[in-house]
């Protein structure tokens, strides 16, 4: 401070006054760029909470646990989601188709026409019973098939799914970036409060958005393999097959086929022996001897879906796969967006003022 | 002072009562809360036929998910040699029957190549749906991985009752629990406990319980097991 020989008390009163005004109207300034700043940083903050909750929100994690129990159920899934797998129940059920058809040609004209004890005849009502059961539109043979059917569609979905990061993670790919943008946001604020910029928590959020929106290319949720968008596929297609009553209805598949060859392999087989010695049934013979291999990789498989109804149950209440990528690109655009228009507002704000 | 004292009476009771209860091996039978612990081996008489059912002795039956304890519906296997193919008899093991008091574990492996269960103390392997299976007694569940008590089975008034959580079933390389209550303590479904009875003269019993399939291939599905013959106790 210099003032001239020459200055009265009063000019110094003015002097100070004058500098005491300018401090002033720097602080509203700085204050006022503070404030036009704060509110999208508040944004920010509201959408840090935001992503922290929304796998409790989601019951991703806690309640119902969905994010790990859609983790076990791809693993256990995994060995059953194959070409060969598939292939080898595809040739299961032509040779069960097979069996039936030589059946119904060749074995039932030769033991129907036979004279049938009582354990016979009781034989030969069963693999009826079969074989009406598994041929037609609503048969064991056209609903089997269409469930590997549907099966294999879904191998690439199945696929695409089982590369995404597991599942069990997938909560913290919501509540890691949560704390970051709550912890950068509330680092803001305070600088903001003391009239400062965003500075380098500002700077960091613009990445963190950046980081949320290009989180879905990188997982190829979205883009490469549209990994969300094939795991909704699998689960649209999985729906109808995935219950309870549906489950039952195959388990019950089991019995009837499982009694059929049993009645074939143990009375119809001799009887049509006894009536002609030199026939064979090389199908029906095959059938039976495949089938303990059959039933036991058929039962595994069925085990499989059982055990996982729960865990389909889960998934399936989670929101729609394809929304997933939506759950990372909107809160980055917002956070990369309002970040900057804190900074830029602040800014802005402090050249007018000043 | 006072409190501690009786406090220290106390547990010297419970250990008196328990060493009294626990001590000697060599027991026939040990008192329980609610009746005789029967401790040996329950021998088993193989399941005789007829064109019908079941005349005597030891058997299987399934019931389909949904239905009733008694009335089924029952599936029938392809492999019984009954009339009724809803009975599948059961032919005693190398041990003759189920221990009480003792595990009877299942062999390891547990399977045969052809998938047939490899296990046959408590009874030889029964054809079931072109696949043999086998029973067995386990510590440790093979199904649940739960840790199963002691089979124990005791007799009041002529009535068995008793815990057979241990109780399995192994098949097409696949392992049921069979026990009743479950190895959790659990009664699911159409599981009942084992009940029988069984005459203290003559040492002849009858045994039955029945055990919903909880998980797999055939949840919800219930073994209903029939045992029938001679208790030889512990000696």
């Amino acid at each position: 401070m210099t003032t001239t020989p020459s200055a009265t008390p009063g000019d110094l009163d003015r002097l100070a006054q004058e500098r005491l005004e300018a401090a002033r109207s720097g602080v509203t300034a700085r204050k006022a760029a503070a404030s036009a700043g704060r509110k999208p940083m508040v944004a920010v903050l509201v959408i840090g909470v935001g992503l922290l909750a929304a796998p409790f929100i989601f019951q991703m994690l806690a309640f119902d646990n969905r994010a790990p129990k859609g983790g076990v159920m791809i693993n256990e899934f995994r060995p059953y989601m194959t070409d060969a797998r598939i292939t080898k129940f595809d040739g299961f059920m032509d040779l069960i188709n097979r069996a039936e058809q030589s059946y119904r040609a060749d074995l039932r004209p030769v033991v129907a026409a036979a004279q049938k004890n009582p354990a016979q005849q009781g034989a030969f009502a069963s693999v009826e019973d079969w074989t009406t059961k598994w041929e037609g539109d609503r048969g064991i043979h056209k609903d089997m098939t269409g469930i590997l059917a549907d099966v294999r569609r879904n191998l690439d979905n199945y696929k695409a799914v089982d590369n995404l990061p597991p599942f069990k993670l997938f909560p913290f790919f919501f509540i890691m970036p949560g704390l970051i943008i709550i912890f950068l946001a509330r680092s803001a604020l305070r600088r903001m409060r003391r009239g400062a910029g965003t500075g380098g928590a500002g700077k960091a959020l613009v990445v963190m958005g950046v980081g949320l929106i290009a989180a879905p290319f990188i997982f190829q949720m979205m883009g490469g393999e549209n990994r969300a968008f094939q795991g909704n596929g699998m689960i649209q297609d999985f729906k109808p097959i995935m219950t309870e009553q549906r489950v039952t209805t195959v388990q019950n598949y089991f019995p009837v086929i499982a009694l059929g060859e049993g009645q074939i392999r143990n009375q119809l087989l001799p009887l049509a022996k006894d009536q002609s010695p030199s026939a064979n049934y090389p199908v029906v013979s095959e059938f039976s001897q495949q089938w303990p291999a059959i039933s036991s990789e058929f039962a595994q498989f069925l085990g499989v879906m059982s055990d996982n109804l729960d865990n389909f149950a889960a998934v399936k209440a989670l929101p729609p796969f394809a929304l997933f990528p939506f759950f990372f690109i909107l809160p980055g655009l917002l956070v990369a967006g309002l970040a900057l228009a804190a900074r830029q507002r602040g800014a802005r704000q402090q050249t007018r003022s000043a | 002072m006072k409190h501690r004292r009786i406090l220290g009476s106390v547990l010297a009771s419970v250990v008196l009562v328990a060493g009294a209860c626990g001590g000697d091996d060599g027991d026939k039978t040990q008192a329980g809360s609610a009746g005789e612990q029967l401790v040996g081996l329950f021998k088993i008489d193989g399941g005789q036929c007829s064109t019908a059912g079941l005349t005597s002795g030891s058997s299987f039956r399934m019931i389909n998910p949904g239905g009733k304890l008694g009335e089924g519906p029952f599936i029938s296997n392809g492999d019984s040699p009954c009339g009724d193919k809803t009975y599948s008899p059961m032919f005693p093991g190398g041990d003759g029957g189920m221990r009480t008091g003792a595990y009877q574990p299942e062999v390891s492996p547990p399977f045969d190549a052809g998938g047939h269960g490899a296990t046959e103390l408590i009874a030889k392997g029964t054809p079931f749906f072109a696949v043999r299976f086998a029973v067995a007694t386990n510590q440790k569940d093979p199904q649940t991985g739960g840790n199963a008590p002691l089979p124990t089975l005791e007799v009041k008034d002529g009535k068995l009752s008793g815990n057979l959580s241990a109780f399995a079933a192994s098949w097409n390389n696949q392992h049921f629990n069979q026990g009743a209550p479950k190895p959790d303590g659990s009664l699911p479904g159409l599981t009942s406990a084992p009940a029988g009875t069984y005459d203290e003269a003559t040492k002849k019993f009858t045994l039955e319980w029945s055990s919903q399939i909880v998980g797999g291939p055939f949840n919800n599905f219930t073994g209903v097991w029939h045992f029938e013959g001679t208790f030889e106790p512990k000696a």
